[in-house]
């Protein structure tokens, strides 16, 4: 077992947690919800994206204290810390990291359990739904707080009958340290 | 014997001081502008790490593409012949910042992992997780303000 899937199954251990399938059906609530209120898929994938991204906001500090982890070394670290930390804390699952780009700046997450996809089918009006499209913008809020500027895309989806659901993530660029309009010269 | 402890900032990476506490300070002559007081705070800390990179041994350059941005420039406490201020700085680029009296390399490690339990047990419980709150908004939790009275003076009686 390496290191960080011993920190992410004590972290998970050290958890509250909620019943999965009450977890599973609120999140389902809440897409269908957001699918009659909007009409649009297109909106309903930015909105997710957009909810996400708050999420992550407030995820990463979380994470960054039960864990204790200071910082990675490297977008390969980050996205190991992401799949056996990240999301063993907060899903209990845990995707694998693959399709490394060489460069080392993409990398494709793959899950063999999708715990938000549970019970779920979509009806034929809705194909071009990214019903976990939520983990992109997750991913996305999480990252930049740490600095690291990342795209996130489901590339592959089981519920559109894909072997797995896939995210693609990239990493765009690092956020140098800046402080807000209030410290620039006038 | 009791240490002094003077006053808190929490600082998230922007700059926005989103809290502010006083226990003592007999000399303030910013006291009737604590935005500029803040903002006085924040700029040093944040030049100072601009310094610390920029003079600390070994090379800067990052080599890969994905390689974060290096801490080699991070600070933890800084002493004048008056004073210590105390800092602790997460990935996520919070800063938790406690000035006391001035205080030996033994107490100032107490007080980093008091401040890391700031952050740990204080923001991470009554701050993100409070739905009311909005990243980059002053903490206005008042039950935020006592605990973290509490956890302080308690610090400040043990040494």
């Amino acid at each position: 077992m390496s290191r960080n899937q011993r920190l992410g199954e004590s972290c998970y251990n050290d958890l509250e947690k909620i019943n999965a399938e009450l977890f599973t059906l609120t999140y389902g609530a809440l897409v269908a919800q957001l699918v009659r209120d909007m009409e649009d898929v297109d909106k309903v994938n930015a909105k997710l994206d957009e909810m996400g991204h708050n999420i992550g906001l407030r995820l990463i500090d979380e994470l960054l204290a039960k864990s204790g982890i200071a910082r990675c070394g490297s977008f390969r670290e980050t996205a190991d810390v992401v799949s056996k930390v990240g999301f063993k804390m907060f899903l209990n699952t845990v995707p694998n990291v693959d399709n490394w780009n060489e460069r080392g700046t993409e990398c494709t997450l793959v899950f063999d359990d999708n715990p938000l996809e549970d019970f779920v089918a979509l009806p034929s009006s809705c194909a071009g739904l990214k019903y976990s499209n939520v983990l992109c913008g997750v991913l996305r809020g999480a990252l930049e707080s740490v600095h690291l500027a990342v795209a996130c895309e489901i590339v592959s989806d089981a519920l559109k009958g894909d072997p797995k659901t896939e995210i693609r993530m990239s990493l765009k660029h690092v956020i140098e340290d800046e402080a807000g309009e209030d410290y620039r010269e006038d | 014997m009791v240490l002094a402890i003077y006053n808190f900032y929490v600082f998230d990476r922007r700059g926005v001081c989103l809290f502010y506490q006083e226990w003592s300070r007999e000399h303030n002559p910013l006291a009737d502008n604590p935005d500029e007081d803040a903002k006085l705070v924040f700029g040093l800390l944040f030049s100072l790490k601009q310094l610390g990179r920029k003079f600390s041994p070994g090379s800067g350059a990052t080599t890969n593409a994905g390689d974060a941005p290096d801490t080699r420039g991070n600070m933890t406490s800084f002493s004048t012949n008056k004073f210590t201020l105390h800092q602790y700085e997460t990935a996520s680029g919070l800063r938790f910042v406690l000035n006391t009296d001035k205080c030996n390399s033994q107490i100032c490690k107490n007080i980093q992992e008091t401040l890391r339990s700031t952050y740990a047990d204080l923001y991470v419980h009554m701050v993100v997780r409070n739905p009311m709150f909005t990243p980059g908004e002053p903490i206005e939790n008042p039950s935020f303000r006592k605990k973290l009275d509490a956890m302080m003076v308690g610090m400040a009686k043990r040494f």
